[in-house]
């Protein structure tokens, strides 16, 4: 399996009161899956958008799609509509940030400006929008690595394998991450 | 009496610049850049590098493109290859783009200097205080949420590939730049509607308190 990514061993600021310890060089991999846990406010979604998402250049070369739904899903959601129903004039039902989510997986199942199909989702904490156990259900056709950011792993129901990437407090500005296989 | 000072001469110095910019220095291409590396000085110095980036990397490649256009436009208006021509609409772009800059500049750098307590410490009826009050938020908040806009933008999986700017790539390059700004239209818009009814829902709240 490629690798899409690695994250040296190694401290990390992840903004300007946390930090994250990295014990071991973690290396992602595309067909493998992870889900982000931890406690609230100890730095999965700073960890996704100051670390991850800098070290994912989705482009041709490295043979991937990046979807990332990130915690200001709500920019996005204005993004997809005036892209498809605005500027390509669409007429796409888009009333709901769900619905939005729903359309543009299905663009990105059938992209095929890459030579490749292969797609990195990142989905940070967006199941208030979404039913999750739905969305992975109709992930069937392409290659996917999925990195999930959840509070509630417990409503994860599906055939799925994620291995764990554990958040872990320290001290109150020092986390460390754990990639539990 | 700190603040007051403050807002005054802030005020004050913002749009004595932003005229003499506009209205007198409007043609001298030397006198803009000048400012423009003394403004960018003086941001960077105040609100930090961090800041300083985050607004410099949407603005100047807005000022690019801005001098693109003129370039580009300059084609037909000089009627094809007349180098002196589209030089001369080129630096119309250039000096355009300084004065866009230079204001930006200038008024972003009053706004976010303003606290929230310096607001407050106008006396001003409520009314007013909220317009101020909303402006500095919806700053702050813009800044801060478009920080990332290539990857929150990067949704739309044709905005992935990477284009080299060239003729053919226009169209999917403007579209891009056209959804950044529609996008930051309609968010602080939103915005403005749902902080300005919280703003409004506490102001009634303290009245009928009181």
């Amino acid at each position: 399996m490629s690798v899409i990514t690695t994250i040296q061993k190694g401290k990390y600021q992840l903004n300007s009161s946390l930090n994250v310890i990295i014990d071991t060089t973690i290396e992602f991999s595309l067909g493998e899956n992870y889900i982000l846990t931890g406690e609230n406010g100890i730095g999965k979604s700073s960890f996704i958008s100051n670390l991850l998402i800098p070290n994912l250049s989705p482009n041709a070369i490295n043979n991937f799609l990046l979807f990332y739904a990130s915690q200001d899903i709500t920019i996005q959601y204005y993004v997809v509509k005036n892209y498809y129903n605005g500027l390509l004039n669409e007429k796409q039902d888009l009333s709901s940030i769900e619905k939005a989510i729903k359309l543009i997986k299905s663009k990105y199942v059938k992209f095929d400006k890459f030579p490749t199909q292969n797609i990195v989702f990142v989905l940070d904490e967006i199941d208030q929008y979404l039913q999750l156990n739905d969305f992975f259900q109709e992930l069937n056709k392409s290659t996917y690595t999925i990195f999930l950011a959840t509070h509630n792993e417990d409503i994860i129901q599906t055939d799925i394998e994620f291995q764990k990437i554990l958040f872990k407090k320290i001290t109150s500005s020092i986390s460390k991450i754990y990639l539990l296989k | 009496m700190k603040s007051k000072l403050k807002i005054s001469i802030g005020l004050f110095l913002t749009l004595s610049l932003v005229l003499v910019l506009n209205y007198i220095f409007s043609e001298n291409i030397m006198v803009l850049s000048i400012f423009f590396v003394s403004i960018s000085i003086l941001f960077f110095l105040l609100q930090g590098k961090k800041m300083f980036w985050k607004l410099g990397k949407y603005w100047l490649k807005f000022a690019l493109f801005l001098v693109f256009v003129f370039a580009f436009f300059g084609l037909f208006k000089c009627g094809g290859l007349n180098y002196k021509c589209i030089l001369e609409r080129t630096e119309m772009g250039i000096i355009t783009a300084l004065i866009l800059l230079n204001t930006v500049y200038a008024v972003e750098l009053f706004i976010l200097s303003i606290t929230i307590n310096d607001i407050l410490s106008l006396n001003l009826p409520i009314k007013y205080l909220k317009f101020l009050i909303l402006t500095r938020t919806l700053m702050t908040q813009g800044v801060a949420k478009f920080e990332n806009d290539n990857v929150l933008f990067n949704i739309i999986p044709e905005f992935q590939i990477e284009r080299k700017i060239s003729f053919k790539n226009l169209k999917p390059i403007f579209f891009q730049k056209i959804i950044l700004i529609i996008t930051i239209t309609f968010y602080l818009i939103e915005q403005g509607e749902i902080l300005g009814s919280l703003i409004d829902n506490r102001i009634n709240h303290i009245y009928k308190s009181e």
